[in-house]
């Protein structure tokens, strides 16, 4: 006889059912979007961008060491693999920076594997270079910024690593300082995201650090052996969540040579979370930088400063703590940029899997809209865990796409035949100019259909020829440097900024290019991403324009310059205060030797 | 002598044979007349008289198990099972108590056995299914689940489980479409109504989410998620005033319920209500930071 089985068995309820974001371009509109400018959208045309993987071929040999097969630890799984693009020798080509892990083994002895500085040759290859740069220190690296702190013209570097970071001080002669203990910038505790930015305007570069968990590493719980070292039942190793968070730091820049840590008196991370990825940016227009900090498993910060030396995390009314539906998420990578060109910061965060990324668009009212399902992002982004994530143009159509790098944290889950991998591919969105994108990695050459396990993500122009390559770090494997496999027919231009009155860099100007009916809008940001430095020109596409009718430069000063007519294709140096000082057309293909 | 006892005791009583078969029939009559006292009781006599009766202890784990007596229940099953391994239907009782304690992986070995028996049981291949995806074995899970439709398409709640795995790939448009089947055999059943509106939702579909969430309500009044479903639909038309009232039925409903707060904080925010945005904003980090309290308890840095 056959029992029937009237019961209703239990629902899995491993998995967050509340997936989606409000849809705010209902009927009725959303009330909050004022102002927004029509969108229309363009014929989509396929996507040009095809990547190739050419690590090897430009001289980048690299593994990044971060623990051991199993991940036991935390540490093992989330730490490490921030890459900075930065021209440490000023010869007009990023040179490349990257962030080196270690073992529990090598960590306890002290013979952490290092960190690498290539050398770009300006023919699209790179010499490591390490050996004799002075940048030296091992440890349990994590990440990394560039800024130019003493405005001396060469950038600097600050690395964050777990039990304390490191300054490196540019001796503009290939050669570098550890001047961490002068300047006072150690902080303390497992250093994450970094960015350097100028908040409050005085000329000098600022340093904010977001701090992780605040644990000994050595003494954590075995995987499995509490309700938090589990994932979907599957044991795993702990935390973050049941773990002590650590609180990021401020420095602020004393002008000479040192910092003060203002995080008390500026009102940072009170509640300290489990920072991640950090970057600034002015959002609500007012003219002094902001601070958004991806935060994991705990509501993510909008530090909106108030011009006093304070900030206030805004980041709960503002929409941008949450998910859209309220939820807690496992923020890392984030970014700033304009995808729709209203001229108007918006936000990305990268999250974890069983979880969509967030795409947040700037309702330029002090809040913002999660628009991840109306954007096409979400479904797509779901069984992915997503590390770096970096609003660029990748095809020079004069609109912000979106990169996520991806990689698991568990390697457990290749055990379980879920849908969910510990490789994972990169994804590609393609902005389709009306507010929505389309995945295209598939679709974008082979360099994008790699599974790694990703984590720092960061982009430049390398060889100079007007169009953004990509920096991908992978966990205990080599990095991927995906560069377009063919010119790109679109126009663009890049601007690199000179602040005299401001920071060196011109770290937080904001660029608007005008070129006919569109109207780019960017700012100038150290940081951001995941644990990541992208170069710190600033590129635009400019599609089928011709012509750039001006490019307008407002300095954190408050000083602006307006360069009428710029040329296309050419890498624009500008002088605060003083306009176009230098003009370089772009490489041509003739000189992209090494191409496969 | 005693000899003589045996033989006339066996005259004098029913031929062995039969008399298990009366019992198997008069326990079953009694299970199905919901007389389950009564049925334990017989069951545990026969269950002593015929010890090597497959049949009897399968009955006697029937009874035992509608009487909330799972250990004993899995005992008489796994009896069962042991005395005849070729019945299918043993196994597959013995995983009704196994998945009534959430014991997926034991389930899953009794109903792989049952369907290797019977392949063509679409319950057991349903019940497999369940079992995977439970245990994060989703791939197999939706084979199982599509198995059971090739076999009975008219099953109820396959295509509800099938959208649900769907669901947690991220496959929301498989998904939706299953959850539809589902509504459409089976249109008292509240659930797809209101995670199909939460599909319809996502997609900025504001229409066919608001009708699926009303139908939500309509099944199940004092359903949360329809009404949270509905009030994100007339925040999405801006009908601030009535996605309050959603909202407040929502959060009545469930007063820890992160989301609905976050939501009733989202709408006061657009009706400019300061100070009640500010409350329920109070709530979620409340909430929040309780729940991260519940999640610990793990060895961290020694205070």
């Amino acid at each position: 006889m056959r029992i029937s089985s009237g019961k209703v068995f239990p629902i899995l309820c491993a998995v967050g059912v509340a997936l989606v974001a409000l849809a705010l371009r209902g009927a009725g509109g959303d009330p909050q979007r004022r102002g927004t400018p029509r969108l229309t959208a363009a014929p989509v045309s396929p996507p040009i961008g095809q990547f190739v993987e050419v690590s090897a071929k430009a001289g980048i040999r690299f593994s990044l060491t971060s623990g051991g097969p199993e991940k036991r630890c935390i540490i093992e799984a989330k730490g490490g693999g921030g890459i900075a693009w930065f021209d440490y020798d000023n010869d007009g080509y990023p040179d490349l920076f990257l962030v080196n892990g270690s073992t529990f083994e090598h960590w306890k002895r002290g013979d952490s594997p290092r960190s690498r500085l290539y050398h770009n040759n300006g023919n699209v290859t790179f010499t490591d270079v390490s050996a004799a740069s002075g940048l030296d220190h091992t440890g349990w690296g994590m990440g990394v910024c560039v800024g130019d702190y003493n405005n001396d013209g060469y950038d600097d570097l600050y690395l964050t690593y777990y039990g304390g970071n490191v300054l490196y001080r540019n001796n503009g002669n290939g050669t570098f300082n550890d001047v961490t203990e002068r300047a006072g910038v150690r902080g303390h505790g497992w250093g994450m995201g970094c960015a350097f930015g100028d908040y409050d305007n005085d000329g000098r570069l600022d340093l904010y650090v977001a701090n992780y968990v605040d644990v000994d590493i050595a003494r954590l719980g075995e995987p499995g052996s509490a309700p938090n070292c589990t994932y979907r039942s599957i044991a795993t190793f702990c935390g973050p969540r049941g773990l002590p968070g650590g609180r990021d730091i401020l420095f602020h820049n004393n002008g000479d040579g040192t910092f003060a840590d203002v995080t008390e008196k500026a009102g940072i991370d009170r509640a300290q979370y489990f920072g991640l990825g950090v970057v600034m940016g002015d959002y609500d227009g007012d003219g002094r930088l902001d601070i958004y900090v991806a935060n994991d498993s705990t509501p993510s910060s909008l530090y909106h400063n108030n011009g006093d030396g304070t900030f206030t995390d805004v980041g709960v009314p503002a929409g941008v703590a949450y998910s859209g539906e309220g939820q807690e998420q496992a923020g890392m990578g984030t970014d700033f940029g304009d995808y729709d060109n209203d001229g108007w910061l918006d936000l990305v965060k990268g999250n974890f899997s069983d979880d969509t990324n967030n795409l947040y668009h700037n309702n330029r009212d002090g809040t913002f809209t999660d628009v991840t399902y109306p954007a096409g992002i979400g479904d797509v982004t779901w069984p992915f865990t997503t590390f770096g994530a970096k609003l660029l143009d990748y095809d020079n159509d004069g609109w912000k796409d979106i990169f996520f790098a991806n990689g698991q944290t568990f390697p457990q889950m290749d055990r379980y035949p879920t849908g969910i991998t510990y490789a994972e591919r990169n994804l590609l969105f393609h902005n389709r100019h009306d507010g929505k994108f389309d995945e295209v990695g598939l679709r974008a050459g082979p360099g994008l259909a790699l599974k790694k396990v990703s984590r720092g993500l960061a982009t430049a122009d390398y060889d100079n020829d007007g169009d953004l390559e990509i920096m991908v770090s992978n966990m205990n494997d080599s990095p991927e440097l995906l560069r377009h496999a063919r010119k790109n027919p679109c126009h663009s231009v890049v601007v690199k900024t000179l602040g005299t009155q401001s920071n060196r860099d011109g770290i937080g100007t904001k660029v608007t290019l005008v070129s006919g009916s569109l109207t780019q809008y960017d700012e100038v940001r150290s940081g951001g991403s995941y644990l990541s430095s992208s170069d710190l020109r600033v590129h635009f596409g400019l599609g089928a324009a011709t012509k750039i009718d001006r490019l307008e430069l407002r300095w954190p000063s408050g000083q602006m310059d307006v360069v009428p007519s710029p040329p296309i294709d050419h890498l624009l140096v500008v002088k605060e205060g003083q306009g176009l000082v230098e003009s370089k057309p772009f490489q041509k293909a003739g000189a992209r030797t090494g191409r496969e | 002598m005693a000899g003589l006892s045996l033989a006339l005791c066996a005259a004098l009583a029913l031929p062995a044979q039969d008399s298990e078969q009366a019992l198997e029939e008069q326990i079953s009559s009694r299970i199905a007349a919901g007389q389950i006292d009564a049925a334990l009781e017989e069951a545990r006599g026969a269950a002593v008289r015929f010890p090597r009766s497959a049949a009897l202890h399968q009955l006697l784990g029937a009874a035992l198990f509608k009487k909330g007596l799972n250990a004993e229940a899995r005992a008489a099953f796994r009896r069962a099972v042991e005395l005849d391994p070729s019945v299918a239907q043993y196994y597959f009782n013995l995983a009704l108590v196994d998945l009534s304690e959430n014991q997926y992986a034991e389930a899953a070995k009794s109903l792989g056995a049952c369907v290797r028996l019977e392949p063509a049981n679409a319950q057991a291949h349903v019940l497999l299914g369940r079992a995977y995806h439970n245990l994060n074995r989703t791939l197999p899970a939706i084979e199982q689940f599509k198995k059971a439709l090739a076999l009975a398409p008219q099953l109820p709640l396959v295509h509800y489980h099938l959208g649900y795995a769907y669901q947690s790939q991220g496959n929301l448009g498989a998904a939706l479409e299953e959850f539809k089947k589902e509504m459409q055999s089976n249109a008292n059943f509240y659930e797809p109504y209101w995670l199909a509106g939460n599909i319809e939702l996502g997609r900025g579909n504001l229409g066919a989410a608001g009708e699926l969430f009303r139908k939500g309500v309509g099944l199940r009044p004092l359903a949360f998620q329809a009404h949270y479903g509905l009030g994100r639909v007339l925040m999405g038309r801006g009908k601030l005033a009535d996605a309050e009232t959603e909202f407040k039925k929502a959060v009545e409903l469930k007063p820890d319920n992160v989301e609905a707060h976050y939501a009733l904080a989202r709408t006061y925010q657009q009706m400019e209500r300061k100070e009640d945005a500010a409350r329920e904003y109070k709530i979620v980090d409340e909430l929040h930071a309780r729940s991260q309290g519940q999640r610990s308890g793990i060895a961290g840095r020694e205070q």
